[in-house]
């Protein structure tokens, strides 16, 4: 009897998975980021071009409450997308994202975002926080540079720019918009998917391809079996 | 939301009837926005003209004493505005404490104590600034500006005081219309 995690254990492993290549931004606006490479000691996070693109004093804030300050100079807009790299220089070691594949993504699984909220009245800090959450549709057409995944949760400001993660825990897309339905509520949060902004990322660790096993054509319908013309069938082709 | 927009409505409706009767302090600054007040139906508001049009910031409707009536309180805010507009503070309206007093002053950044001689208002001691913050300038009224970026919030806080970041906060105002 093999033992598959619960939803709640994967989402506890991504969370802590997301939690160390996921940064704040504080500055003349706030967001989150993404480490999502490294060279020599300079690290490149990834982040929404609408965190950063007030010119000013901006800070990257680690996983270990290091702070590092922002070279405004450096920071580059990539292009079509709402989306920047900033850099910040480091000895320490801190972990980089690995990217996943988001064309594979379909409407209804589940997937995770993280980030630092702006600071909440009672909190009085910005806190490291974690959803998972459900995609809700794939827009074949982006809106508004480059957003394409819908999928529900609570919009907190200060999360542009944060990972979304598929249940690998690797990046799929970068978090960065919302919008709340008039009449009803409801909420749709928008991420860009990761895809769309490969060719513009330097060095980045992309993940090996993972094909889903399919538990339908494992269990409900036997795969037929290419029978071996040297030996002699011993099924009618099918596994036995 | 429906009550703001609705008293939204009937103001823009009055100024197109009565067009604006008493313009107190007529500013004339070049390039950027002008904070004054004037007076609109009967009513002393501070209003911004900015490059989308003109935005009635606050309405001032109490007469507090003698000395501050809604009409002094209107002139002598709206001045201040524009005094730390043109000095290059005006970046953002939050809540702190002076004297043991609450306040609500001008920043041009977040964090810190506000600065004694950027206060617009000073507050009786039982009162919550945040509470007097948002009802002065009614922040829950904006434009239904559909997706919104997770980065800028109209009002934030930092260090447990709250911030609205002006800009930002009069990009969702609606304008009032032309006579």
């Amino acid at each position: 009897m093999q033992h598959s995690p619960t939803v709640g254990q994967v989402a506890r492993g991504i969370s802590r998975q997301a939690q160390q290549i996921t940064v704040r931004i504080d500055g003349e606006q706030e967001g989150s980021g993404i480490i999502i490479a490294k060279s020599g000691n300079i690290y490149t996070v990834l982040t929404n071009w609408h965190v950063i693109d007030e010119s000013g004093a901006y800070s990257v804030i680690t996983v270990d409450g290091q702070r590092y300050t922002v070279d405004y100079t450096r920071v580059q807009q990539l292009q079509n997308l709402d989306l920047a790299l900033v850099e910040f220089r480091s000895s320490a070691s801190y972990e980089v994202a690995r990217i996943g594949n988001s064309d594979q993504l379909v409407s209804g699984e589940e997937i995770y975002f993280a980030g630092y909220p702006r600071e909440l009245k009672a909190e009085k800090k910005r806190y490291y926080t974690f959803q998972a959450v459900h995609i809700n549709r794939i827009l074949s057409e982006p809106i508004n540079q480059g957003y394409a995944v819908v999928y529900d949760g609570e919009a907190l400001p200060g999360m542009s720019g944060g990972p979304v993660l598929n249940s690998f825990g690797h990046v799929i897309g970068i978090h960065g918009e919302g919008g709340v339905h008039n009449r009803t509520g409801a909420t749709s949060l928008y991420a860009i998917p990761i895809n769309s902004a490969q060719s513009q990322l330097p060095n980045i660790d992309v993940a090996p391809i993972i094909i889903p096993v399919n538990n339908a054509d494992r269990i409900g319908r036997p795969k037929p079996i290419e029978p071996d013309p040297n030996t002699p069938s011993v099924c009618s082709g099918y596994e036995c | 939301m429906m009550k703001s927009s609705f008293f939204w409505r009937l103001v823009t409706s009055s100024a197109i009837a009565l067009g604006i009767t008493t313009t107190i302090n007529p500013p004339t600054v070049a390039g950027g926005n002008t904070y004054y007040c004037a007076q609109l139906n009967g009513v002393y508001k501070t209003f911004v003209n900015t490059t989308r049009g003109r935005i009635a910031l606050i309405n001032w409707v109490n007469s507090y004493s003698e000395q501050w009536t809604a009409q002094n309180r209107c002139q002598e805010v709206s001045q201040r505005f524009q005094r730390f507009l043109e000095n290059g503070t005006l970046k953002y309206i939050r809540t702190g404490v002076i004297n043991n007093q609450p306040v609500i002053c001008i920043a041009n950044q977040r964090g810190g104590v506000c600065p004694s001689n950027q206060i617009l208002v000073t507050l009786p001691p039982d009162r919550d600034s945040e509470e007097v913050l948002v009802s002065i300038f009614d922040t829950n009224r904006s434009l239904d500006t559909g997706n919104v970026t997770l980065t800028d919030d109209v009002i934030s806080y930092t260090e447990g005081e709250t911030y609205i970041n002006v800009s930002d906060f009069l990009d969702t105002l609606p304008i009032e219309e032309e006579e």
